[in-house]
């Protein structure tokens, strides 16, 4: 539910995108992409530059228009009606906000285009500042508070309007990592409050790992996968989302019966139709656990530490097996004991893993050598 | 005819200065920032991209102004009679020395308070927000 000036409630609305294409010559940004968000649920999309989730958003947003297929609000469809009268609230990378105008002035500038009186416009701003916090900076200047209030601000305004649908376009990525930690976790909560329906679109993966109910992950315009988080980051559709989503070891391995044995270990498989093989297998750091070896005897998963990078609370560890290196994340305390130099013995957790099949040998016998 | 003349001559410095202006704000960002907020094309210009530039549009104002007042080669060249082609007519049909220099130094004050009014209008705007 919406909260309304009038307090009325109104329900989030379903946004549909089906078979949306756009080309910037011969560059294919987006290709067909099919994507639904349910009313009130919040899908990041991810992936690296010039994968084509800026774009999808801006597509919604109205500030370009697709090539082909059609975007549908709550049942209408709004593919050719104007950025103007879309009625979503966008909330934009950096420096967004109009630089002449105060905090309150900027707030209420969508009000005032929707002829709202100034009595109520103000009442609104100053409700919508107080969501983020910020009602006490309603009468400074953008260039007079910091860059995270600036996107609080950006944020209320946007809201402001009780647009249909959110969408935040690389809201955090100008901020430093506290803050945007921060604001990250006010977003989702203030988002949740409101029940609005939102777009995200990151290429921070922990940022959409932490706050989406689905996490979509895209590449040359298109969705690799769009599932809820857990699912993305423990059983990846592709290599890439592998790859792309947290880090991972790329170990070869063969696959037989349904189970990958890599350098001895036998691991379970995350799609079970697997043929039989040479295949590389995607192995996460924190599956990868480490014991301290003093009487060394040479074998498949004994290898030296070459360098321990500290995270804070957890460390990551990577070991040299002779013909390939491995990642293993520890926590600091584990890692503190093994310093540059020490033998160790590898175990891998059994949790199911990804194989890049025979079709991407090239690339992996490339990462080995 | 004139007119269009000072257009053309003012043109590149008008230019110049509304450029400075423009490459000092994030137009893109704010316009769609307008627009999404419900803003039509008129109103992102009137309302958030024009306010920005106040300093640039005087600064283009003021260059204006000063090469319009002090114009004399075109004007007298093509017969018309501005400013400088009147003091100058002056000058050559008055033996009187006191009028040809009261009435220059009318001009140039003119010229003075025009500009301190158009630059002192620009920063009290300013010092508004």
């Amino acid at each position: 539910m919406t909260r309304t000036q009038d307090g009325v409630a109104r329900t989030a609305v379903e946004v549909r995108m089906e078979g949306l294409s756009r080309h910037y010559g011969p560059v294919v940004a987006l290709d067909r992409l099919d994507l639904t968000l349910q009313p009130g649920e919040l899908v990041a999309l991810l992936g690296p530059s010039g994968c084509g989730k800026t774009t999808t958003l801006r597509l919604v947003a109205g500030l370009e228009d697709a090539d082909t297929g059609h975007i549908t609000v709550g049942g209408k469809d709004i593919t050719r009606v104007s950025a103007a009268k879309r009625d979503m609230g966008m909330v934009f990378q950096a420096y967004s906000l109009f630089p002449h105008m105060t905090v309150r002035q900027n707030v209420a500038f969508g009000l005032r285009l929707r002829k709202v009186s100034g009595a109520q416009r103000d009442k609104r701003a100053i409700e919508m500042l107080d969501l983020v916090g910020l009602a006490t900076q309603a009468d400074r200047y953008p260039h007079q508070i910091s860059g995270g209030q600036q996107q609080r601000v950006a944020l209320a305004r946007a809201l402001a309007i009780e647009p249909q649908v959110l969408l935040l376009d690389e809201p955090l990525s100008a901020l430093d990592a506290k803050v945007r930690a921060q604001l990250r976790d006010q977003i989702r909560r203030i988002q949740l409050e409101v029940g609005i329906t939102t777009l995200f679109v990151t290429h921070d993966q922990e940022e959409a790992l932490a706050i989406a109910d689905r996490v979509g992950v895209m590449r040359e315009g298109r969705l690799d996968q769009l599932a809820p988080p857990t699912e993305v980051y423990s059983r990846p559709a592709t290599s890439f989302v592998a790859e792309f989503v947290g880090l991972s070891n790329r170990l070869t391995g063969e696959v037989r019966g349904g189970e990958v044995t890599v350098r001895g270990c036998t691991l379970p498989l995350v799609e079970r139709d697997v043929p039989d093989g040479q295949v590389v297998a995607l192995v996460r750091p924190e599956a990868v656990t480490l014991a301290s070896h003093t009487a060394p005897e040479p074998g498949p998963l004994v290898g030296t530490v070459i360098a321990v990078t500290f995270l804070g609370a957890t460390s990551r560890v990577t070991v040299d097996l002779g013909d390939t290196t491995v990642l293993a994340q520890l926590s600091t305390s584990d890692a503190s004991a093994l310093p540059a130099g020490s033998r160790v013995t590898l175990t891998i957790r059994p949790d199911p893993v990804l194989v890049s099949a025979s079709s991407e040998p090239a690339a992996a016998a490339d990462e080995e050598a | 005819m004139l007119f269009w003349v000072y257009v053309i001559l003012a043109l590149p410095y008008a230019y110049r200065a509304l450029a400075a202006g423009l490459n000092a704000i994030d137009v893109t960002t704010l316009s769609e920032a307008a627009r999404s907020l419900g803003a039509s094309w008129f109103t992102v210009i009137v309302r958030v991209i024009a306010p920005n530039m106040r300093q640039a549009i005087l600064n283009a104002l003021i260059l204006t102004a000063s090469l319009v007042l002090g114009e004399f080669t075109i004007a007298y060249l093509l017969l018309y009679d501005n400013l400088q082609v009147e003091l100058y007519s002056i000058s050559r049909s008055t033996p009187n020395a006191g009028v040809i220099f009261s009435t220059s130094f009318a001009a140039l004050l003119f010229a003075f308070v025009l500009l301190l009014i158009l630059s002192y209008a620009g920063r009290l705007r300013r010092g508004r927000g």
